[in-house]
C-alpha cells in the first residue's frame, strides 16, 4: 500500500439521486489514485428526497464505493468545499492513508433517549478502538423537527395562547415520536463524559431550513433520529479552531417562568415571553403556513446565556402562544440579546488561514452554522475563498447546530459558530 | 435559441429549485434568455405586469452603476422578491422572482453559482469568436 495520504473531495450537482451518488463517489475516489478510502463522509441537500430519494443516492454511492468502506453523513442546508459553496447537490470527503484505523458507532432514538443512543454508539467504538495515539471523532446527529400537531400540521408559530399552551403540553410526547428538540446539547455532554480523551466535532443534520425532516447516512442505511460517530485513530496531528464572533448587545431578559426541562421559556419579567421579546425587539411575527417565516426574522436576533466563560447562543425553534421554545436547554435565568459579526468571523478565519498556511496539511473537515448562509447569502463565498487559500482538500457542511468537545475546553453545543480541524502528517 | 443553449440550461437548472418562481437573463427593455414560461410558477402571473414595469426601472439603475461595481439588487413587491445578480462587465443581470418568505440566503448561493456559470459560458463564447 502506498504510504502517502490521499484525500479527495467529491461533488455532484446532478438532480437524479442515483446519478448524483455515483458522480460524487467517483469524483472523490479519483483523487485517491486507485487506493481504497479508509473512510467516506457524505453530505447532501434535502432535494434528493424529491429526485429519487436518499436510498437511491446511497445506492449510487455504493455502485462505486468499495464494499465495507466506513461511511457516515447526512442531509445539510448546504456545504462548501474546494469547488465552491452549494445549497443544492452532494459532496464527499474520502481519505486513504495506511496509518488510520476507523471505527463507527451508531445510536438510535436520540430525541427519546439520548443517553441510550450515546451508550450504544460509544460501546461500538470501544469494541473497534484503533491502535494509534491520536483520536478524533466526527459526530453526526439529527436536528429538531417541527412537531406534527393534530389538525394543525407542522407549524412553528401559533399565536393563540390557549392553543399554544395546549400544544406545549404535547411536546414531551412528540419527542417520543421523533419530533421536537434534537437534544444535541445533552448528547455532546454525555459523549464528553464517555470519551473524555479526544476531540469531537459535531453537526446536526437538517433540511433546507424548514425543519420538516432530516436524515443521517450510515453505511448503506438512511436513518432518522440517530447519532453517528466516526472515530479516526491515526498518527496524524490536528489543529482545531473555533470561530465564534458573538457580540453581546446589553439587552437582557430576566426569565421568571421556564419549563422543567428548560426548553420552554414562558415568562420574562413575569409577563408573557413572546409579547415581551417581540415588543422589546420591535419585531412582528405572523402565523403563516410557511414555516420558515419565523426563522427569517429570528436568526437576526439570537439570544444567549453564559455558561462559565462561554457564551451559549440559543435559537428559538417554535413560538406556541406566549411560550418561546428553544432548541437547546437554557441553563441560566437570564438571556441576553446577541449579535453575530460576520465581518469579525471572516477576519478570524483569515487569521487562522494565515497561521496555517505556513504548514503542509493533508485535509480539512469542519462544520458551520446554517445561519452563515442565511445571513451572508452569496457572500458566504468570502469564507470559502479564504479557506481555499490553504490548498488542501476540504468539506464543511452547513448544519443546524454545532458541537465541539476538547479535553481542554470542555463540551459545548453552539449555534452561529464554525469549527474546523485540519490534519497533517507527523514530522 | 436552441434547447442546448448553455445559458438556457443554467436557467432551467435554477428554475427547478422550489422557491425560484421565474428566472431569466435580461437587460433594460430586453429579455436576453428566458426559459419556457410555462415552467414558471403560475402564482407570479398575478404580479407579472407590475413586476415587468418595476424591472425596467431597476435596469435603469443597473445600466448606470454596473460599470462601477453594482453587484446585486433586490426589490420586494407584494408577496414576492425580485433578485438581480449583475453579470460583470455587462448591463445584463440574472433575474429571479422568489416568494418573499423564502430562505433568501440559500437561494442567493445558487444564484451566485448560476451567475458564475453564465460568466464561464460568455467567456467561452468570446474566446471562440476571437479564434474565428
Amino acid at each position: 500500500m502506498n504510504k502517502e495520504l490521499k484525500a479527495g473531495v467529491g461533488l455532484s450537482r446532478k438532480w437524479d439521486a442515483r446519478e448524483a451518488g455515483r458522480e460524487v463517489a467517483l469524483s472523490a475516489l479519483e483523487k485517491l489514485d486507485g487506493e481504497n478510502p479508509k473512510f467516506f463522509l457524505l453530505f447532501s441537500t434535502i432535494h434528493y428526497e424529491k429526485y429519487g430519494g436518499f436510498q437511491e443516492l446511497l445506492n449510487g454511492i455504493w455502485d462505486v464505493l468499495p464494499e465495507g468502506t466506513p461511511l457516515i453523513g447526512g442531509t445539510v442546508a448546504g456545504f462548501m468545499n474546494n469547488y465552491g459553496c452549494f445549497t443544492r447537490g452532494a459532496t464527499a470527503l474520502a481519505v486513504s492513508y495506511p496509518n488510520i484505523d476507523v471505527a463507527i458507532g451508531v445510536g438510535h432514538n436520540t430525541k427519546r433517549d439520548p443517553a441510550g443512543a450515546v451508550r450504544s454508539a460509544c460501546d461500538q467504538l470501544r469494541e473497534e478502538s484503533g491502535k494509534y495515539a491520536n483520536n478524533f471523532i466526527i459526530e453526526i446527529v439529527a436536528t429538531a423537527v417541527i412537531p406534527k400537531l393534530p389538525r394543525v400540521g407542522q407549524k412553528n408559530v401559533i399565536l393563540s395562547k390557549k392553543v399554544g399552551d395546549t400544544f406545549v403540553k404535547l411536546l414531551p410526547a412528540m419527542g417520543r415520536l421523533g419530533y421536537g428538540f434534537d437534544r444535541a446539547d445533552e448528547i455532546i455532554e454525555l459523549l464528553s463524559k464517555k470519551i473524555s480523551d479526544r476531540t469531537i466535532i459535531g453537526g446536526c443534520t437538517m433540511d433546507d431550513n424548514k425543519f420538516l425532516g432530516n436524515y443521517q447516512f450510515i453505511g448503506k442505511k438512511i436513518e432518522e433520529n440517530s447519532l453517528a460517530l466516526l472515530n479516526i485513530s491515526s498518527d496524524l496531528e490536528k489543529d482545531v479552531h473555533t470561530v465564534t464572533s458573538y457580540i453581546l448587545r446589553g439587552e437582557k431578559f430576566k426569565i421568571t417562568k421556564i419549563s422543567k426541562d428548560r426548553h420552554v421559556v414562558r415568562e420574562f419579567d413575569e409577563k408573557g415571553a413572546r409579547t415581551t421579546l417581540l415588543n422589546r425587539l420591535n419585531l412582528y411575527i405572523e402565523e403563516k403556513e410557511a414555516v420558515y417565516s419565523l426563522y427569517k426574522n429570528i436568526y437576526y436576533y439570537p439570544l444567549a446565556y453564559h455558561k462559565g466563560e462561554v457564551i451559549r447562543p440559543s435559537m428559538i425553534g417554535l413560538i406556541y402562544g406566549e411560550n418561546l421554545i428553544f432548541g437547546n436547554r437554557i441553563e441560566s435565568d437570564e438571556l441576553e440579546l446577541l449579535a453575530v459579526s460576520v465581518d469579525k468571523a471572516v477576519r478570524q478565519i483569515e487569521e487562522i488561514v494565515k497561521n496555517l498556511e505556513k504548514k503542509q496539511h493533508e485535509f480539512l473537515y469542519g462544520v458551520a452554522c446554517e445561519t452563515y448562509i442565511e445571513t451572508l447569502g452569496s457572500n458566504v463565498y468570502l469564507i470559502q475563498e479564504t479557506l481555499n487559500k490553504l490548498n488542501v482538500p476540504f468539506v464543511i457542511p452547513f448544519v443546524a447546530g454545532e458541537s465541539i468537545y476538547t479535553p481542554e475546553k470542555g463540551a459545548h453545543h453552539l449555534y452561529e459558530s464554525i469549527h474546523i480541524s485540519i490534519f497533517e502528517k507527523p514530522d | 435559441m436552441s434547447p442546448d443553449d448553455p445559458l438556457l440550461n443554467v436557467l432551467e437548472d435554477l428554475l427547478r429549485l422550489d422557491d425560484i418562481y421565474a428566472c431569466m437573463i435580461a437587460r433594460r427593455n430586453m429579455v436576453s434568455v428566458i426559459p419556457d414560461t410555462s415552467k414558471f410558477n403560475p402564482k407570479i402571473m398575478e404580479v407579472w405586469d407590475i413586476v415587468s414595469i418595476a424591472m425596467k426601472n431597476v435596469f435603469a439603475v443597473i445600466e448606470e452603476y454596473a460599470s462601477v461595481g453594482l453587484d446585486v439588487m433586490e426589490f420586494r413587491l407584494k408577496n414576492y422578491s425580485v433578485l438581480f445578480f449583475v453579470i460583470p462587465n455587462t448591463d445584463n443581470a440574472l433575474v429571479a422572482i422568489i416568494p418573499s418568505l423564502a430562505n433568501k440566503g440559500l437561494i442567493e448561493v445558487e444564484m451566485e453559482n448560476a451567475r458564475r456559470r453564465i460568466v464561464e459560458v460568455l467567456d467561452r463564447k468570446e474566446e471562440e469568436s476571437v479564434k474565428i
